[in-house]
């Protein structure tokens, strides 16, 4: 028996929705007093970091990686070698930027090698060149997906919406010695315009549940940098044309602060010289201490959980944020 | 003549002097064309390097254009054309790249037509972030598209007298335009505030020195950060020049020698002189590269502690 038909939740309806009915602004006065809090509390950590260990920077990724095993973030640290999944994730980002700004095209190889040129990711087109058929095959299947995704899910936005791409954010607490740092794959309305603020976090492959801490402290962030919270923050996820949206309101932002001050106290411990500890969790597999991790190895034998079978995702966006808000 | 022209013309007489005294080897006999690579050019990016390390040098990759270089260029175009049709990024980002044989000229209009649709959307998305960020600043967005000028060029270029010597400031917007001197503000966007101060003298040198006329305040964007207002005074342009002369020693000593003293610091890992600047060797053997604070387990080469 087929579904009833029903509207899917989607990129296109979202932005739709808000600028029929805007979400009505966060209490300005409530919010001040929780960036003035963090802000306070975020600068009384960094006092005890020793100053040759300083700026630390607490990209999203990082909080993640901190709150799960800290000898895992210390062993990841630095760029990541490229890999199919990496790869996938920069050129859905190319596609999203297509889509609002000039428009796709049928020809999505032919586009997407000539972004790579035009952006001077030469390591990303010896990647695709050097790779296998059937991986090259993999990812242009994907990219047609998502421009499929993209055209149904999204639609053509609006010019109004002044679609920003790769949005990047710094903020530098406790007189700069703190970095916040965040890039939004597409930031839409907000500062500058008379529409509402979104903020969308775009992923190569399937939504799922542990985006929202990613999201809140998108919001965080960028409440800390333009004085306001956005109205909403989304993951889109391209491989099922998914959406997670979040409104914003102060108990989000709440709950994103205490997350980041909980890896914030974690950060300024290892960076003082604390040995890090062990924590196994369901990315242990991807971790290059594994070898060197007996709990770590011990907890391979475990069943594993849907949150891991989507790591790629995160994955994805590791270099995004930390490197060149790509 | 007022005041500020009358300084204006004070530092240009100064920047001659000062500058003039470190650059001998490098005369302008008048009438004669000097090539262009044979012109120094201190620009901020030179000043901001030499101002870490006299000895530093930039790694060796060669130019290359790229979205993201060209951002700043075609972003002026495309700001422009937001404030006087009062449309949005991309409707302007659209018209511009449409009409770019008019608009641009050179390497980057030749690079330009290259572009098939996914390249002139890589530089497209680059530029619109770009430009949507400095149109809606506020200092800018709440000035009439008459009452501010934006700078195509986005430089302020100055030729010492006498000398193949270039000074070069960034220079986004001039505003208001056409107004009274005490208004006279210069707009640049930078790419964070960290040396902020350094921008906005180098800016506002810049202007003295192509204008003759010593501006009243330089606001500095950092899209990703915010921004930082200066008034110019005599510190801050005084500051500015001093930086420009240490700049172009730094330079005669890199293309005449001697060597010039080196500082070493975190920009090292960035300098091609790195192996075999002894001062540099020491500083890292003694500073554990940190990525973000932390000293990873195993390095595997770069770096996200910025420069």
């Amino acid at each position: 028996v087929p579904s009833p038909a029903a509207d899917r939740f989607t990129v296109g309806a979202l932005l739709d929705d808000l600028l029929r009915s805007p979400p009505p602004p966060a209490d300005q006065e409530a919010v001040a007093d929780l960036t003035r809090w963090f802000t306070e509390e975020a600068e009384a950590r960094v006092q005890v970091c020793p100053p040759e260990a300083r700026p630390l920077r607490l990209p999203k990724q990082r909080i993640e990686s901190l709150l799960a095993c800290e000898r895992m973030t210390l062993a990841q640290l630095g760029p990541l070698p490229l890999s199919e999944a990496l790869v996938r994730g920069r050129c859905t980002d190319l596609q999203v930027a297509q889509h609002v700004t000039t428009g796709s095209t049928p020809e999505v190889e032919a586009d997407l090698r000539d972004a790579l040129l035009t952006r001077g990711d030469n390591d990303v087109l010896a990647w695709i060149d050097e790779s296998g058929d059937e991986a090259r095959q993999r990812l242009w299947r994907h990219a047609e997906h998502v421009r499929s995704s993209l055209r149904a899910g999204w639609g053509q936005v609006d010019g109004s919406w002044w679609a920003r791409p790769q949005e990047r954010v710094q903020v530098g607490l406790a007189g700069g010695d703190l970095v916040l740092t965040c890039t939004f794959d597409l930031a839409v309305g907000g500062p500058g315009t008379d529409r509402p603020w979104l903020l969308l976090e775009v992923k190569a492959g399937s939504a799922r549940d542990g985006n929202r801490s990613d999201l809140l402290w998108y919001s965080l962030v960028a409440t800390l940098r333009h004085g306001r919270p956005p109205d909403v923050v989304a993951a889109w996820s391209a491989a099922d044309d998914g959406l997670v949206p979040v409104p914003i309101g102060v108990g989000s932002l709440e709950a994103a602060a205490r997350r980041g001050l909980a890896a914030l106290d974690r950060l300024v411990e290892l960076a003082a010289g604390r040995e890090p500890e062990v924590r196994p969790n369901g990315r242990c597999r991807w971790c290059p201490e594994l070898d060197r991790c007996e709990p770590g190895l011990a907890s391979l034998d475990a069943p594993r959980t849907a949150s891991d079978a989507t790591y790629l995702d995160e994955e994805l966006d590791l270099l995004a944020d930390e490197e060149t808000g790509w | 003549v007022s005041d500020h022209r009358i300084r204006g013309v004070e530092w240009r007489d100064r920047a001659t002097d000062e500058i003039g005294q470190v650059t001998g080897m490098f005369p302008r006999p008048p009438e004669m064309k000097i090539p262009w690579d044979d012109i120094i050019k201190l620009d901020l990016h030179v000043v901001r390097r030499a101002d870490r390390c006299l000895r530093a040098a930039d790694p060796d990759d060669e130019y290359q254009e790229t979205a993201r270089n060209a951002r700043r260029r075609v972003g002026l175009a495309v700001l422009r054309r937001v404030r006087e049709d009062g449309v949005d990024p991309i409707a302007a980002l659209r018209s511009v790249l449409d009409e770019r044989d008019r608009l641009f000229t050179g390497r980057l209009l030749a690079w330009m037509d290259t572009l098939g649709p996914g390249g002139r959307a890589a530089l497209g998305a680059e530029v619109v972030t770009w430009v949507a960020s400095l149109a809606s600043w506020s200092p800018l967005a709440r000035l009439g598209h008459r009452e501010a000028d934006v700078l195509l060029e986005g430089t302020l270029d100055w030729d010492v007298p006498g000398r193949a010597v270039k000074v070069r400031a960034p220079a986004d917007v001039l505003a208001p335009h056409g107004v009274r001197p005490p208004d006279r503000r210069i707009m640049v966007v930078a790419p964070n505030l960290h040396d902020a101060d350094l921008v906005a003298g180098h800016a506002a040198l810049g202007y003295a020195l192509s204008r003759a006329s010593v501006p009243a305040q330089v606001a500095v964007l950092a899209p990703a950060s915010g921004a930082a207002r200066f008034g110019v005074d005599e510190e801050l342009l005084g500051a500015a020049l001093s930086r420009v002369v240490a700049a172009a020693a730094s330079v005669v000593a890199a293309r005449m020698g001697p060597e010039a003293p080196a500082t070493a610091g975190r920009w090292c890992r960035w300098c091609r002189l790195e192996a075999e600047c002894a001062e540099a060797q020491v500083w890292a053997t003694q500073h554990p590269v940190r990525f973000g604070g932390l000293v990873p387990i195993t390095v595997r080469g770069g770096a996200d502690d910025g420069g």
